[in-house]
């Protein structure tokens, strides 16, 4: 206890002070009380007393408060400090008393330090914890479990539990729970899957246990959960099912089955499609690797399939290989494998992963696709030989005619007992005649021969002239020249010799028809082979109408035609065949008019 | 003379025809067909002619008796005779009557007959209207230049 | 002058045919020229010498349709029989209205062609004959006075010496004797055969 006057002058200095402080009472009293004091606290002293003389406000009178104090070797202590005014006394006297609190702060101290130890570990926890009274109010909720549910700790602490954060339809079977909890009949640790409302209003799906909480007297007052965030889980899970379901439907739609085979005899499993695409029932499970070449791969693709097999696992670790299955039911699948070969962590047996590929549907559609095309390039074909039909006519007209004169010549002169030479020369001719016309009836029958497309390896400069005896009518019916220019020395092509004479006759016509649009043209149609550096090229040049800007671009379009008699094929399909034959078919103007339409064909190697 | 002069024909308009005062004009359109005949006989009227249309060849000879037309334009294939005999009949009544016949799907020997016959043309349907007026427009006494 | 005789002009660009068709005219007595074009054959072309021609219709350069026109154009009158591998009705009746004796079509009946260019070359002889007559009267014409001609117009119109010497305000007798005159210029024997020489005189050809 310390008396102190109204200018802070300590008066009383009790003995409990001397052994708190460190001061005799004769070393301290009449000095200022404010050298028990530390900086800044001793300054705010004297302003707090010079205050109190001028307003008669107290600062610290009655108020227990807790203040930091010094002893008289500098050391300093916290102390509880209450101040009273003595009664009566003027001028005013005022007395303190002062206890030392180190030990009781250190108490404080160690368990505050505890508690929060323990909040730290409810917080760190990565789960919800919960604790709801008997009423269903929270009365304890950790960081995760604020963090889950959106809210701050103060929104939910003394909220409804099941008002607060249970989605409505679920709140029946929640209070009911806690019920069941609350009376013993829950399971002591039982888990359960339940939605929470979040304060957004998103339903997170929550996997809880459950304890009871009794108070020391035994009963059950509340519960403590915990719950973990499970959402995320759940939805990859669904969506894992869900892709594997995707994953079932995507191999069935493609006819691709998966498989991963351990040999020589560890556990294979082959995809639902796998047994589809093979004809094999689920339930006896996958061939041994060792058999399955036997039992479905076709009897003439079998020792190809164990070859590359073999190749696969002792050399390339990789197959890509088309075979052909063969059902039990005797059905026969055209399959591609993919494969990689790849030996097992202990070196004991090699895993093969692969796919199968039923391409049965495609190969068929591949085929028709096929036949469609030979189909519609050898309608081209008959309906350019239509087109030329007058001018081959006429061609094999000219032979018959010749012939006829010959023979009945003859007769008149056999009649009117001419020499055998005379005769005999006719008859010479006749056979010339009959081969001419022959000629051209055997090439044209070559030409609309509907027939399988073929490469053979092909002299240009020949076939050109060959084709001359097709093309040439034309030209002539319709008053025109046509020219011949050919290189010297044209490498050999590989080709289809009868298409690329149909890209050829196509151009002719077009230049033909072309002329006959300007009827002032020079009436020549040229043909010319030319050796480029990495193609030969064959052009047709025509000095006529030329190609109209406008209509450039839909030129090679099928069934775009200028033409009224024209089916428009001519040029889409000449473009395919060339195309097929991997060259260009393209038409710049001619200098001084009309249009050279041309093609590259790429030449044999060593041709 | 020229096969297809290039005639400026208005042929819906009737022509304004100054044909002499009492000039023949009659020209008679012989074909089974009364569509053809129709449309052969309204180019003629409006060419100026007057014209008569008959369905078979007899129908036609019946009437030289009578009247002589200016021209005459029938088909080639009638019911009961062909054109070339018609023309060989009329021939037969020692009349020379301008015959232009008409035809479908002919072939070239007929044409040829026909011509050496002494048809003045022969003509593949349906584009008969332009030769019509090269022939008949100078017969009726009109210049193509009036048409 | 000698005259050559009537000739057949074949005109065929396919020689196999040209050649065969010589053999043929040949073998039946006929004198043949053949020309693998029209122009060639134009170039060699004399109004003077008999014969027909055998003319293909579709040839390179000038068809013969062309050369047809061209004949007709120099008001030559040879006659012309056509053949052809493809023709059409259109071309053979143009053919036949420009006066094509025939149009065969390639092959042919060798009689039929036979038929026909002997035909051809009878309407040949026949225009010569014709043509030579015309000649003839058309020289007499020019041997008579003016005034004869006048007598001779009136004449041929038919009309009596007494009319005519009102018109020409002569005397009756001045006309009979210039009618008896031209009759004998003419070598007409009678009034109709005049008529018919000055009818055949001032038809064109």
């Amino acid at each position: 206890m310390i008396v102190i006057d109204d200018q802070g002058r300590i008066e009383t200095f009790s003995r409990s002070a001397e052994r708190l402080f460190g001061y005799r009472a004769h070393e301290i009293l009449g000095q200022n009380v404010s050298v028990l004091m530390p900086e800044p606290h001793r300054s705010n002293h004297d302003s707090f007393l010079r205050a109190y003389q001028t307003t008669g406000q107290a600062r610290i009178i009655g108020i227990g408060r807790e203040v930091v104090a010094m002893r008289r070797d500098g050391t300093l202590f916290p102390a509880e400090l209450a101040v009273g005014k003595v009664a009566g006394s003027v001028p005013a006297r005022f007395v303190g008393f002062v206890h030392d609190i180190t030990v009781r702060k250190a108490a404080d101290e160690a368990l505050r330090r505890e508690r929060d130890r323990a909040q730290l570990y409810l917080d760190l926890a990565e789960v919800m914890l919960l604790a709801l009274d008997a009423a269903g109010r929270i009365s304890l909720i950790n960081r995760k479990g604020c963090e889950i549910l959106g809210y701050t700790e103060p929104e939910l602490i003394g909220r409804d539990w099941f008002e607060q954060c249970v989605p409505q339809s679920q709140r029946a079977a929640g209070r009911a729970s806690l019920r069941a909890a609350l009376a013993g009949e829950a399971d002591p640790a039982s888990y359960a899957e339940d939605g929470v409302l979040t304060s957004k209003g998103d339903i997170k799906l929550i996997a809880w246990r459950t304890t009871p909480v009794s108070d020391e007297l035994g009963r059950l007052v509340g519960v403590l959960r915990s719950g973990e965030d499970v959402t995320d889980r759940r939805r990859a899970e669904q969506e894992l099912q869900k892709s594997e379901s995707l994953l079932k439907v995507a191999q069935a739609i493609a006819n691709l089955g998966t498989y991963e085979v351990h040999t020589p005899d560890g556990p294979s499993h082959w995809s639902e499609q796998v047994y589809r695409i093979v004809g094999r029932d689920p339930a006896e499970g996958p061939v041994p690797p060792g058999d399955f070449a036997q039992q479905f791969v076709h009897a003439d693709d079998r020792a190809q399939y164990i070859r590359e097999f073999q190749r696969a696992i002792h050399e390339t670790g990789r197959l890509d290989l088309e075979y052909r299955l063969v059902r039990r039911d005797g059905t026969t699948r055209h399959v591609h494998s993919l494969a990689q070969m790849q030996t097992s962590a202990d070196g004991q047996s090699l895993i093969i992963t692969g796919t199968i590929h039923d391409i049965t549907d495609r190969r068929l559609v591949d085929e028709e696709t096929r036949q469609g095309q030979e189909r519609l390039t050898h309608v081209a074909r008959l309906s350019i030989m239509g087109e030329m039909a007058t001018g081959l006519a006429h061609e094999i007209n000219q032979p018959l005619t010749a012939i006829a004169t010959y023979a009945q010549a003859a007769l008149r002169m056999a009649a009117a007992g001419a020499e055998v030479a005379e005769i005999t020369d006719a008859l010479t001719q006749i056979t010339a005649q009959a081969l001419r016309a022959g000629e051209v009836i055997r090439r044209l029958r070559a030409f609309v021969k509907n027939r399988a497309a073929r490469t053979e390896s092909v002299d240009l400069n020949r076939l050109i002239e060959d084709l001359r005896l097709l093309a040439e009518p034309d030209a002539r019916v319709n008053d025109m020249r046509l020219t011949l220019d050919l290189a010297a020395a044209v490498p050999t092509v590989a080709a289809d010799p009868i298409q690329i004479q149909q890209v050829l006759l196509n151009l002719v016509r077009n230049a033909i028809d072309a002329t006959l649009e300007a009827p002032t043209a020079p009436r020549e149609i040229l043909v010319r082979t030319r050796v480029g550096p990495e193609a030969v090229e064959v052009e047709v040049v025509d000095r006529g109408s030329g190609v109209d800007p406008a209509i450039a671009e839909h030129l090679f379009n099928p069934f775009f035609t200028t033409k009224a008699a024209g089916t428009g094929l001519g040029l889409a399909i000449s473009r395919s065949i060339i195309r097929a034959h991997r060259g260009k078919l393209g038409h710049r103007p001619t200098p001084g008019g009309g249009t050279t339409f041309y093609f590259t064909l790429p030449p044999l190697p060593g041709g | 003379m020229g096969r297809a002069p290039a005639l400026r024909v208005r042929l819906m308009s009737a022509c304004p025809v100054d044909t002499p005062p009492g000039a023949a004009r009659l020209v008679c359109v012989v074909d089974a067909d009364p569509e053809v005949r129709r449309k052969v006989q309204t180019l003629l009227t409006a060419l100026g002619a007057e014209t008569r249309g008959y369905a078979t060849a007899r129908e036609f000879l019946a009437t030289l008796a009578t009247e002589v037309p200016v021209c005459v334009v029938a088909d080639a294939r009638l019911p009961d005779l062909s054109g070339l005999e018609l023309l060989e009949q009329v021939r037969a009544r020692g009349l020379k009557i301008p015959t232009i016949l008409l035809s479908t799907d002919a072939e070239i020997t007929a044409a040829v007959t026909a011509m050496r016959a002494g048809a003045i043309d022969f003509i593949e349907k349906p584009y008969i209207d332009r030769a019509l007026v090269t022939h008949v427009a100078p017969i009726l006494g009109l210049d193509d230049r009036h048409c | 002058m000698k005259e050559k005789p009537a000739t057949v002009f074949v005109v065929d660009d396919d020689d196999a045919v040209r050649t065969s068709l010589r053999l043929l005219l040949k073998s039946v007595g006929l004198p043949v020229e053949t020309f693998a074009s029209a122009q060639e054959f134009l170039d060699a072309f004399d109004a003077e010498r008999a014969g027909c021609l055998v003319l293909d219709i579709r040839m390179p350069g000038m068809s013969g349709l062309e050369l047809q026109q061209r004949l007709n154009e120099i008001h030559a009158i040879i006659p012309i029989v056509f053949i052809t591998g493809h023709g059409d009705v259109p071309m053979a009746v143009e053919a036949m209205q420009h006066g094509a004796v025939d149009f065969i079509q390639k092959p042919f009946r060798d009689q039929d062609l036979i038929d026909r260019i002997n035909q051809a070359l009878e309407k040949d002889r026949e225009n010569r004959a014709g043509l030579k007559e015309r000649d003839a009267i058309r020289r007499r014409m020019q041997q008579l006075t003016p005034r004869e001609r006048e007598v001779l117009n009136l004449v041929t119109q038919g009309k009596a010496n007494k009319v005519i010497a009102g018109d020409l305000n002569v005397s009756q007798r001045t006309v009979e004797i210039h009618r008896a005159r031209v009759m004998e210029k003419m070598g007409a024997s009678s009034l109709a055969y005049l008529v018919r020489m000055v009818i055949e005189a001032e038809r064109v050809s």
